[in-house]
């Protein structure tokens, strides 16, 4: 038992404040389950509520962040939350995702029996937990944050439950996902086993805390450095696992196509933007922080993972004639450019604004083709092939050119913001001198215009083939979609050609 | 050091010991029993069986086993609360609102259960 100042001093470090934001999500997402239960007739209306509650967040959010005055990372909760300038846009850019995410499954839910309120809910909690994980300061939150997400992504996944696709893409994420939490607690309990060891040097107090994990693993005694510790190098491959899990590196990418496929679009969407970007942020406030001193070990290591993601992502959507598994394998192939980024950000500091940079390009490319994608579902989400997109820029033209944006700046066609992107991180590989893994990454990118211009081609070049089948109805889209689709256009065009808004969001000057 | 956890070694030695010994055993001293395709099939008082093994449930027995668990573990959390309640108190630390605050989040969860009619077992 803790003596009486140190439990009182644990309860002064509660800044309940600090995480408002957080709490105000947990209690919407709560509310609209009271209000769904007790007046389920005014759905309409919970839903706008839902909408309108986010966006609050969202702009209380990105008024402290501009109000605030640059300057130490701010800690509470003796450590567990840290937050940092860095965080607090992650905060902005998940909040903003899962607006994106609500219009989407808004969009999905439209024409079908599956409860409403319930999928917000669901996806309030996660993107909440998304926030939390991105500031936690030990492997407690971390992971407690981590499961959260992974078990209502379980649900998001599964949620369309007539559908045999989406039940099978679930009970895949499950499994693989359970199996990689577990992975993952394994290789924290090992670093939490041996750096609590009081025989070795610079034992931790609080082996959880990343700061303390850190100065354990840089400490080097008498017999060697701690981190040529047979447990601390296991621990830390087994904690990277976890994390590579998340975003769909190479050899963790098995459960991308099937669950991307089968997952209704605005999960998809989520997994692909939301997840991607908190691993991403994850792997590096791991690798700056408690592993910094581990890096002749992890670069080889993740040099070979980004290796064999870049060109595994790049082939294996070659084949494909299902624009959901293009989806997922090309994230795949996003992963490989993020995790060069990564590697360039050990020898280049500005690297990891580039992969900040990169990832809000993504996201806005990703949602604009996703809106796009959930508007032409069929009634089964999982079938959504590359032939239903043909004469789409004649049919509906909004939706043809916000299609065709999105895809190029994914493929990183020169006036596009992904383009810009892609040049970032290129250059900062450059200058780290990972000259094979550059050509790889360029190599990869020339094949990905093949499996994005297929689809292109589709909507821009095709004739619309009256088959009479897969729903020749016109296309609904409201006008808050216009306003979001042209929107996320204009930010592609725009962003490709004046950056300076866009990385000064995330600190790139 | 390591020498503690010699009995956990020799627990691990009898197990093994024991599983190979009995499995061993009755594979050498046994009678061979006589096995056909008959034999081997299940026995359902000389009818022929019928239908899956593999029953389904109705989903309200998983519902209710959710329920169940979700109660357990607040049961967990606040055996612990319970026990370190008066020390708390006495030293003027903040006890009873957050555990209150668990509560009632659970409470909204079932208020919501409850509307929605997953406690009706015959609707």
């Amino acid at each position: 038992m803790p003596s009486t100042e140190e439990l009182q001093a644990l309860v002064a470090a509660n800044t309940w404040s600090a995480l408002l934001p957080e709490i105000l999500l947990g209690v919407l997402a709560l509310a609209l389950l009271a209000v769904d239960a007790f007046a389920p007739r005014r759905q309409p209306q919970t839903l706008l509520a839902a909408m309108v509650g986010q966006a609050a967040i969202l702009a209380w959010l990105l008024f402290a962040v501009f109000t605030a005055e640059a300057g130490e990372a701010r800690v509470y909760f003796a450590g567990s939350v840290v937050q940092t300038a860095l965080s607090d846009w992650m905060r902005i850019f998940f909040v903003t995702c899962s607006l994106f995410t609500t219009h989407l499954a808004l969009v999905y839910l439209r024409n079908r029996e599956y409860p409403r309120v319930e999928y917000i809910h669901v996806s309030l909690v996660v993107t909440a937990s998304f926030m939390l994980l991105v500031q936690s300061g030990n492997f407690l939150l971390f992971f407690v944050a981590l499961e959260t997400l992974t078990i209502g992504f379980y649900v998001l996944v599964a949620f369309a439950r007539t559908s045999r696709f989406s039940l099978e893409a679930g009970l895949k994420y499950l499994v693989m996902g359970g199996f990689s939490s577990g992975i993952l607690l394994f290789g924290i309990a090992l670093l939490y086993g041996v750096a609590g060891n009081p025989l070795l040097p610079a034992t931790a107090v609080d082996p959880l805390n990343f700061i303390e994990l850190g100065a354990f693993i840089g400490a080097v005694g008498i017999d060697g450095a701690n981190a040529a510790h047979p447990l601390v190098i296991a621990g830390s491959l087994l904690v990277l696992t976890g994390v590579l899990f998340k975003v769909g590196a190479v050899p963790f990418q098995i459960w991308v196509p099937d669950v991307y496929q089968g997952a209704p679009t605005p999960t998809t969407a989520a997994l692909a933007v939301a997840s991607k970007a908190g691993g991403f942020f994850v792997l590096f406030i791991l690798l700056s922080g408690p592993f910094l001193a581990l890096e002749s070990l992890l670069f080889p290591v993740l040099a070979g993972v980004t290796a064999v993601t870049l060109v595994f992502g790049n082939i294996a959507p070659l084949g494909q004639q299902n624009v959901k598994r293009i989806m997922g394998l090309s994230g795949v192939a996003h992963a490989g450019v993020l995790l060069l980024g990564m590697l360039a950000a050990y020898q280049v500091p500005w690297a990891f604004h580039a992969v900040l940079f990169y990832l809000l390009v993504y996201a806005i490319a990703s949602f604009a083709v996703f809106e796009v994608m959930a508007h032409l579902a069929p009634d089964e989400d999982a079938d959504q092939d590359i032939s239903h997109y043909r004469g789409l820029l004649k049919r509906h033209p909004l939706l043809g050119s916000a299609l065709v944006i999105g895809l190029g700046s994914l493929a990183g066609i020169p006036p596009l913001a992904g383009f810009i992107a892609k040049v970032l991180i290129f250059v900062a590989a450059f200058q780290a001198g990972l000259y094979t893994l550059l050509a790889v990454a360029i190599l990869g990118v020339v094949i990905s215009i093949y499996y994005y211009f297929g689809w292109m081609r589709a909507a821009v070049l095709r004739e619309l083939v009256d088959d009479g089948e897969s729903g020749r109805e016109p296309l609904r889209v409201t006008i808050p979609t216009k306003v979001i689709l042209v929107a996320l256009a204009l930010i592609t065009v725009v962003g490709g050609i004046f950056q300076a808004g866009l990385t000064k969001l995330v600190g790139l000057s | 050091m390591l020498t503690d956890y010699l009995p956990v070694l020799i627990q691990i030695g009898l197990a093994v010991f024991f599983a190979v010994a009995i499995l061993g055993f009755s594979h050498l001293m046994g009678q061979r029993a006589r096995t056909n395709s008959l034999k081997d099939s299940a026995y359902e008082c000389g009818m022929l069986p019928e239908g899956r093994a593999g029953a389904r449930f109705s989903v309200k027995f998983y519902l209710v086993a959710m329920l169940f668990i979700i109660f357990d573990i607040e049961v967990v959390f606040l055996i612990p609360w319970v026990l370190v309640y008066r020390d708390f108190l006495s030293q003027n630390l903040p006890i009873l609102f957050p555990v209150l605050f668990f509560i009632l989040v659970l409470v909204v969860g079932l208020i919501y259960e409850l509307k929605k009619g997953v406690l009706e077992w015959d609707k």
